[in-house]
């Protein structure tokens, strides 16, 4: 069955079973996707796929189950499933979301053109963008990854209090890679980026930002270790904030997973920072009006020129806080909720990149290199990192084969300086560049 | 699947002038209680459903799939997939082929205890282990969390060449993370075996020992300090540490990375590569282990796959597409997470072979130095063969001797640039389970390795 009739079913009977309530979540999605090489399509993908998750309630205590097969017979397993998880989780302080009015917006991301693109557009256009990269400049020896896709997905909410709740999202997204070569050195630009219509997405500035962040680093060497001034870029930027930010999120501090636990009021970073969660800004990617547990959502300042003013909350988090749900659950069908940022977003400062860069002796970042050396527990960071060396706004040389060290915490509170300037990518997570004091720096 | 509907809609494949068709159809049955600070958080089960359809033409890949198995589903799958492929055509030769009748794929594992038939309920007392050995290290222990995950694969694979053939993969992992804090300062340490095993894998392992232990890394490195970034000598600990070999090295010796010329090991085959203390397997086939697999996701039987021998490059790892395209052979090694993507060549149980150096001799002129018996994980770019990896419990090394606790070092470097730089190979192979993830999604692993010495790499610190 279509998962709507499938989530209408499975809410059926969990009202006839012994559950005291329970909430569904679900969701419908298809793509469309091509990868070339060499001009040949080496890839074509056509994915859809429907699945729902539920989550029951019995004596206060949560089970949940999931499928992906959509028959009667799955559906009434499922349920059991997840009734029968209730008599082995502990009793919780929480239920699901009360029905309360939320945005009556249209949140729906919807292609104007997404009927009317499908393989052949986007496998003339990724051949024309293999084709452009490649045409960049001499040095270019190989684009082994280019593509394109399109895709739509609906996400469905439905729980025992009457709350119902459908998002649309349709995007096309492209992707180009370049390979250069400077003697035995070897370097990948790396560019991708989506957008609500097709003709947006043009070629030529995929391929020109691939290649341009392939030539720059070529010859880059390290710089030596010390203390640096360090500008993340704005493509950056929003990955390092990333990496840590279940340290904002309630459930986080109610484990003692976060350091900002306690710290609510406090002057956590200094005054050029503004963190937003907005949730009702049509522009961003992650707008809604209900969060994954049916709870209205609110655009909300997390840090206000840098005191920390909320932490974000799901439902049971708020409960054990004995507050209400600011609206930040996520969740997946097979897993417990957790918390996130509707939109993760910085407020721009007033100073340019060019700025910036022009005060004495600057480590610009532009690449980062895996995560697994920085913890959201600890924040501490250590992290493999490519770059530029500027003194005084002139480019020295490329940087590559560094590593950066320091604490997430520190480095809040040592931030100098928030660019004017967000990068392009059509994503909920939008940070200018951040210009910190002193971070180690080893090469 | 119905023998006689996956017979039609291979056969309707070829006529639309694919060279080889191929149906995949999965249904996995997971099921997960995870606890936290006392208390039993969450139980969760379900069910993944749905059969992939892939043509090939030449080494060119069309796939999709659906979540019904019946043939109208599958044919407008088909007809969507094969109209995706401009100029496919109609193939008017004769493409007649037999299916043998279905075969299972030979055992790989031994299930004493299957899961679905034990039920969730009796994780609950392995998880209140964890959790009251964790806490009873230390004062300083401020959380610990633990999981026990199984899920059984079943799968059926058919191809235009006649094969069916069918599997059946359960595998069990135990996760547990212990954080540990001090004056506002906190480290979290963990471990999470895993095997290709039934139940009885949770009931033979040794939780309170592995709980124990992670609780005591997270105490040792909580009073740790800092190493100052340099170039130094490394000497990596058994185990875990083979993820730098699977990560910057195992990568690159995939097919999926050989046909896009995306790697520095693109034509070396044969040449020596690396020290020749070093010789590296990637093996399907040991018997119950977590990254074992008793045919890959083609069907093809797997294997044990010399990748280095004594520093000589002697095999790349691969799939059907992959050896097609590069003209190697093929090594059983297409695997996928599940039936939403096509396979692709990826590693198994990947590993540097046992030699006979021991710590002592690593350690013996090591003026100043890094000992990491445990790593973190890291990222690789194959392209480049550029890496990085974090060290989550790492001693300097001072005239020979392992000295006090540094936290927050990384590893960078290439792989390629590595390999001959590992100077001496310790007795003591350990292998570890993982999941990996590239193109054909999140895969069972494991990696290994015996205590290694490199005598140059760059450590990240402050």
């Amino acid at each position: 069955m279509r998962i709507d009739q499938a989530i209408n079913t499975l809410a059926e009977l969990a009202k006839s079973s012994q559950a005291e309530a329970f909430d569904i979540v679900g969701y419908d999605s298809f793509s469309e996707s091509v990868e070339i090489f060499e001009q040949k399509v080496s890839n074509t993908e056509i994915q859809r796929s429907s699945a729902l998750g539920v989550r029951v309630f019995s004596e206060h205590r949560p089970g949940i189950a999931f499928t992906e097969r959509l028959t009667l017979e799955a559906l009434k397993t499922c349920l059991g499933d997840a009734l029968s998880h209730t008599r082995l989780t502990d009793a919780v302080e929480f239920t699901v979301a009360e029905k309360q009015p939320a945005s009556d917006r249209d949140f729906n991301h919807l292609s104007a053109d997404f009927e009317n693109v499908g393989l052949p557009e986007l496998t003339e256009f990724s051949k024309q963008l293999e084709n452009d990269t490649r045409a960049q400049d001499t040095r270019i020896e190989n684009v082994p990854y280019t593509g394109a896709s399109r895709s739509a997905s609906t996400s469905f909410f439905m729980n025992s209090n009457g709350i119902e709740y459908q998002q649309k999202h349709q995007e096309f997204s492209a992707y180009t890679a370049a390979v250069a070569a400077l003697g035995e050195q070897k370097k990948m630009g790396f560019y991708s980026n989506s957008r609500a219509a097709f003709a947006d997405l043009k070629p030529l500035d995929f391929a020109g930002t691939a290649a341009r962040r392939t030539l720059e680093q070529l010859g880059a060497k390290p710089v030596a270790a010390g203390e640096y001034r360090v500008l993340f870029s704005n493509r950056v930027a929003g990955q390092i904030l990333s990496i840590y930010q279940s340290a904002f999120f309630a459930d986080a501090a109610q484990r003692g997973q976060s350091r900002l636990k306690g710290r609510l009021g406090e002057q956590i970073a200094a005054p050029q920072l503004t963190i937003r969660s907005p949730a009702l800004d049509l522009k961003l990617k992650g707008s809604r009006a209900r969060d994954a547990e049916g709870t209205p959502t609110r655009d909300l300042i997390v840090v206000q020129n840098g005191r920390f003013e909320t932490f974000l909350y799901n439902l049971e988090a708020a409960a054990k806080d004995k507050v209400t749900s600011t609206g930040n659950a996520s969740r997946s069908i097979a897993g417990k909720a957790g918390t996130s940022f509707k939109n993760l977003v910085v407020d721009a400062g007033t100073t340019s990149v060019r700025d910036l860069l022009s005060a004495g002796r600057i480590l610009f970042i532009d690449k980062l290199e895996g995560a697994a050396g920085c913890s959201a527990v600890s924040g501490e960071m250590s992290i493999g990192a490519q770059g530029f060396l500027f003194e005084n706004g002139e480019r020295v040389h490329a940087v590559d084969r560094i590593t950066l060290s320091s604490n997430i915490f520190d480095m809040l509170q040592n931030l100098d300086a928030v660019s004017s300037d967000y990068n392009d990518q059509y994503s909920s997570v939008r940070v200018p560049d951040l210009l910190f004091g002193k971070i180690a720096v080893a090469g | 699947m119905d023998q006689k509907v996956a017979h039609d809609v291979l056969s309707a494949g070829l006529s639309v002038g694919a060279d080889f068709v191929e149906l995949y159809e999965e249904e996995t049955r997971n099921a997960a209680v995870s606890m936290r600070d006392h208390k039993i958080e969450n139980a969760t089960a379900g069910i993944e459903y749905g059969i992939g359809l892939r043509l090939l033409y030449g080494t060119d890949v069309i796939y999709g799939y659906t979540s019904s198995d019946s043939r109208d589903a599958l044919m407008q799958l088909l007809q969507a997939l094969s109209a995706a492929r401009a100029g496919g055509g109609i193939n008017s030769a004769d493409r007649n082929f037999t299916m043998t009748p279905l075969m299972h794929a030979p055992g790989i594992q031994q299930i004493s205890r299957k899961p679905a038939d034990v039920g969730q309920a009796a994780k609950l007392p392995l998880l209140m282990r964890a959790d009251k050995s964790g806490y009873a290290v230390s004062n300083h222990i401020q959380q610990v969390s633990a999981s026990l995950v199984d899920s059984t694969k079943r799968i059926q694979i058919a191809n235009s060449e006649g094969l069916f053939v069918s599997d059946s993969r359960t595998r069990t992992r135990f996760s547990v993370s212990v954080t540990a804090e001090k004056g506002g300062e906190r480290f979290v340490a963990g471990e999470s075996p895993g095997a290709l095993k039934g139940f009885e894998f949770f009931d033979e392992l040794e939780i309170e020992s592995l709980t124990r232990e992670a609780a005591e890394r997270a105490l040792r490195m909580l009073d740790a300090g800092y190493i100052d970034g340099k170039k130094m000598p490394i000497i990596l600990g058994p185990g875990f540490g083979g993820v730098i070999f699977h990560e910057a090295c195992g990568h690159p010796l995939e097919t999926e990375a050989l046909r896009k010329k995306a790697t520095p090991f693109a034509g070396k085959q044969g040449q020596m590569i690396a020290h020749p203390s070093v010789t590296a397997i990637d093996d399907g086939t040991i018997f119950g282990s977590w990254g074992s697999v008793s045919i890959d996701d083609e069907g093809m039987p797997t294997e044990k796959t010399i990748l280095i021998e004594k520093g000589i490059l002697k095999n790349y790892i691969s799939d059907r597409v992959g050896a097609a395209e590069c003209n190697v052979r093929r090594t059983g090694s297409a695997r996928r997470e599940s039936y939403k993507y096509a396979p692709v060549s990826r590693m198994r149980n990947t590993y540097i072979a046992a030699g006979t150096n021991t710590l002592d001799e690593m350690l013996a002129g090591i003026d100043e130095g890094l000992y990491a018996p445990k790593l973190g994980g890291g990222s690789v770019n194959p392209a480049t063969g550029e890496f990085n990896f974090a060290v989550e419990e790492g001693y300097r090394i001072r005239n020979g001797k392992i000295a006090e606790g540094v936290r927050g070092a990384t590893l960078i470097g290439k792989g390629h640039e590595i390999l001959p730089h590992i100077s001496m190979v310790g007795s003591d192979l350990e292998i570890t389970a993982g999941m990996c993830g590239a193109s054909s999604g999140s895969v069972p692993v494991t990696v290994g390795q015996p205590t290694l010495k490199v005598d140059e790499m760059l450590v990240g610190g402050r």
